[in-house]
């Protein structure tokens, strides 16, 4: 079993199981249930606010696309007009001009053959490389034919900065008017190598629409242009391409100074990933440093194409190379955008007229920002909230805990003295009373009251009981003095009832030697009275013949008889004297214990019972050397005595008796067997209890084998019965040897 | 007068009464013969007649009673006398009805009385 608890024990678990435990149980519901709805809360605003964001941002770089869209589509139209008309000079064939101020044209130190004078039209630039023949002078003087129209369309639209027509043989016919135009190019370009050539070349542009290229920071220093190139056949030949160069810094300028929301910044990308137009703030997410500043002019000095570190396609982050392949590929509008651990939206339209993308990149944490401020503060309020709460609870609890082990203190300590007093009585009922004890709590209080009057009740109780137990006590012992004295006195009476089975033998014992004592003690005195009258006759008288006399008193017979007489009853009154001696040893009652000869007891009560069993039982003496008994040889002897009239008793008629006396490992035996009645088992149970009787009223009081039973376990011994009805009993006594010592 | 002797036979275990008899009983015109059982005086009283027979009650292997229903029946002449204790009324009323004793004669005996008795007896011989 568990060990109990103490009151307080119970009283502290018990507010701590009530109170303690709901109010946290509760508490940390609420507070789950605060976290939760608001974490739940800002992932519902964070989807909310990112399809609005991705909503807001996709018809923001939709609607910029469609602008750019919108600003060049004219310059386009322009472009096919040029083409049209200059595959319509080349189809006519080259005519002559009626100028009002022809060109002169020259060769410049550096080999470029170039128009020298300018007469209102464009300049004109011939590769060094090319061979400057009659042909070439004729193309570059017939050519002149297409300045008015470049003219109308330069001056047509504010972000055309120049018109020019490149034929395959390298002749660059720009408009506006240059001076020292030959100074503008490397004076051995081979201008069909240049993107703003091939592009519109049949490989590269076999519909034969006009294209635009890409972006590029103009070596003019006209800031970020784009051309718009067509190409102009004869038949199948391509015999140049015609472009319109406009400056697109106002378009890029607008689109990289959107203030777009949430911090996004827009740029601008070709099909084949070339950055066109990109701020600085998305060259240094993309790691692109600085390229604006210094790589942008060197590299255009070269070509007008941008090398691979502007190309988003072959950016040094594989990831981000891979998504931006995926997100052209895709063409979706929205996407989702991964830069180490930072996410982005990334917004893709395609500017229609051209290969340009519009694309706007927007960090999602400061979409998020919001949200995440808000969820902050709610978290902020929920660990405030929670301080608070603990702090309230801590004080709650503490004062709880106090009030608690006040309350428990108040129930337990009467209750512990209670407990203690009544300790104390239960080793001592009758010890000193108690003393009264305040409490305010009634129920103890009355407790407490009655727990005194009950200490004092039985403290009195005690004492009575005290002394009336003494006195029972007395009386018991007392009763059990007589009562043992009763036995004692049944037992002896037992003991002369015995006897008393015995008396008609006792008294023929007895009565048989005294008749023979009578009669010869009256022989005798007849005897003496004969012999004195013999004496007297023969006194004073002379000797004679008294013969007569003589025989007449039988005198003869007298004298030779006397010693036999005397010796008969010498002998008779001896027989009397043993008789009433072992009578006298039966019916004492002594409680010393001797050394004594079994055999001898034995021998002893059979002269008690040996007339009783003169002429019917046959006795069979078996006595065995036995050592000498420590017994109370009259209480053994009563024993012995109570069985053999017992097996007497067994014998209606006439039988056999056999005491066997003899010794047997550590005990010393006799037994007592007869030829008798024998016992059924219902008897047989019963023969040791007192005054358990078969023989009839007045024959025997029943208690022959109840003492006979006590007094050999008082010598430490055991009685054992072996019964056959009708075959007759065996008695066996056993008593323990003694050991000499 | 008679000219034969009075035969008695005197009939107990025990040989200081058979004695204690003899020297009450003893008399020139008595022949006095002693057995110590029953059987054995029996076996006497086949030999010779005898006009008396005394004995004891109580002996081991054949009682008085007993004795003197045989003797009754075999020597119905023998008279027939029973000496016991009072103790022993049982044996007492069978002596009487069984073995029609003459006398009884109680244990301790009156010596002149016994001799009366048997003298009376005798007187009817």
């Amino acid at each position: 079993m568990a060990k109990p608890h103490t009151i307080r024990d119970l009283i502290y678990r018990e507010y701590r199981k009530a109170a303690l435990a709901p109010i946290i149980v509760i508490e940390l519901a609420l507070l789950a249930l605060y976290f939760g709805t608001t974490s739940y809360l800002e992932s519902r605003a964070m989807d909310i606010l990112d399809s609005e964001a991705s909503r807001n941002l996709g018809e923001i770089v939709v609607r910029e696309a469609r602008n750019i869209d919108t600003e060049i589509a004219n310059v386009t139209t322009l472009s096919r007009v040029l083409q049209t008309e200059n595959t319509r000079f080349f189809a006519q064939g080259a005519q002559a001009p009626a100028a009002a101020s022809p060109p002169v044209f020259s060769f410049a130190p550096n080999g470029v053959f170039y128009k020298v004078n300018d007469n209102g039209g464009s300049s004109l630039w011939y590769s060094a490389n090319t061979p400057i023949g009659e042909s070439q002078r004729a193309k570059a003087r017939a050519t002149e034919v297409f300045d008015p129209l470049f003219r109308a369309v330069a001056q047509s639209d504010k972000k055309i900065v120049a018109v020019y027509f490149n034929s395959n043989d390298s002749m660059c016919r720009y408009y506006p008017w240059v001076p020292e135009f030959y100074n503008v190019f490397d004076p051995k370009m081979d201008i069909p190598k240049f993107n703003f050539y091939y592009l519109a070349d049949a490989a590269h542009d076999p519909s034969r629409a006009p294209v635009w290229t890409a972006a590029y920071l103009d070596p003019a220093g006209q800031g970020w242009m784009a051309s718009c190139v067509a190409p102009v056949y004869r038949g199948k030949v391509l015999e140049g391409v015609t472009g319109i160069d406009i400056t697109i810094d106002a378009i890029i300028k607008n689109l990289l100074d959107l203030k777009l929301p949430w911090g996004g910044a827009a740029f601008l990308v070709d099909d084949d990933g070339v950055i066109i137009a990109m701020p600085e703030a998305i060259e240094s997410t993309l790691g692109l440093k600085e390229l604006r500043a210094q790589v942008y002019h060197s590299t255009v000095k070269q070509d007008t194409v941008k090398p691979e570190e502007f190309n988003l396609f072959k950016n040094k982050d594989a990831s981000i190379a891979g998504q931006f392949r995926a997100v052209f590929s895709s063409e979706q509008l929205v996407n989702d955008f991964r830069i180490g651990d930072k996410e982005f939206f990334l917004t893709n339209s395609h500017i229609a007229a051209t290969s340009w993308h519009a694309m706007i990149l927007v960090d999602k944490a400061i979409v998020r920002q919001p949200i995440v401020e808000l969820d902050l503060l709610t978290k902020r309020f929920g660990v405030v909230a929670l301080v608070v709460m603990l702090l309230f609870y801590a004080a709650f609890f503490t004062v709880l805990l106090s009030r608690s082990r006040r309350v428990a203190e108040t129930l337990s300590r009467p209750i512990r003295y209670l407990a203690q007093r009544s300790s104390e009585i239960r080793t001592n009922p009758s010890g000193p009373q108690m003393e009264r004890e305040a409490s305010n709590v009634e129920e103890i209080t009355q407790l407490h009251e009655n727990f005194s009057a009950m200490a004092l009740q039985l403290a009195s109780l005690y004492n009575d009981l005290d002394g009336k137990v003494r006195q029972r006590t007395l009386e018991l012992e007392q009763a059990n003095d007589e009562l043992n004295e009763a036995y004692q006195q049944m037992a002896q009476q037992d003991k002369m009832a015995s006897i008393g089975q015995l008396a008609a033998g006792v008294a023929h014992e007895i009565n048989n030697p005294m008749s023979f004592i009578i009669s010869n003690i009256e022989t005798m005195r007849d005897s003496w009275n004969r012999l004195s009258a013999y004496l007297q006759a023969h006194d004073g008288r002379p000797h004679g013949d008294q013969s007569a006399l003589r025989e007449q008193l039988d005198i003869d017979y007298l004298l030779k008889d006397g010693p036999q007489l005397f010796q008969d009853t010498l002998e008779g009154t001896a027989r009397v004297k043993g008789i009433v001696g072992e009578l006298r040893s039966f019916a004492r009652t002594s409680d010393s214990v001797e050394a004594a000869d079994l055999n001898k007891l034995v021998e002893s009560v059979l002269k008690i019972t040996s007339s009783e069993m003169k002429n019917r039982i046959e006795l069979e003496l078996e006595l065995g050397p036995v050592p000498m008994l420590r017994c109370n040889p009259g209480q053994i002897s009563q024993v012995l005595l109570n069985l053999l009239v017992n097996a007497l008793q067994a014998i209606p008629d006439k039988g056999t008796i056999r005491i066997q006396t003899r010794q047997e490992a550590e005990w010393v035996l006799f037994a007592v067997t007869d030829t008798g009645i024998g016992m059924p088992k219902s008897v047989k149970t019963r023969i040791f209890e007192p005054f358990f009787t078969t023989k009839k009223i007045g024959q025997g009081t029943g208690l022959g084998l109840s003492v006979s039973y006590a007094i050999v376990k008082q010598h430490g011994g055991k009685i054992d019965v072996q019964s056959e009805e009708g075959h007759g009993s065996t008695f066996t006594v056993r008593l323990p040897k003694v050991h000499a010592n | 007068m008679e000219t034969q002797k009075h035969r008695i036979l005197l009939v107990d275990d025990e040989e200081s009464i058979l004695r204690a008899l003899e020297r009450v009983l003893r008399g020139s015109d008595r022949e006095l013969t002693t057995a110590s059982d029953g059987p054995s005086a029996l076996d006497l009283l086949a030999t010779k007649p005898f006009d008396l027979i005394i004995t004891d009650q109580r002996m081991p292997g054949m009682s008085g009673t007993e004795l003197l229903k045989r003797v009754r029946q075999l020597h119905p002449l023998t008279a027939r006398v029973m000496i016991s204790g009072y103790a022993e009324f049982e044996s007492l009323v069978a002596a009487v009805n069984e073995a029609r004793v003459a006398r009884f004669i109680p244990k301790p005996w009156d010596n002149d009385e016994l001799r009366a008795l048997v003298a009376d007896v005798l007187q009817d011989k």
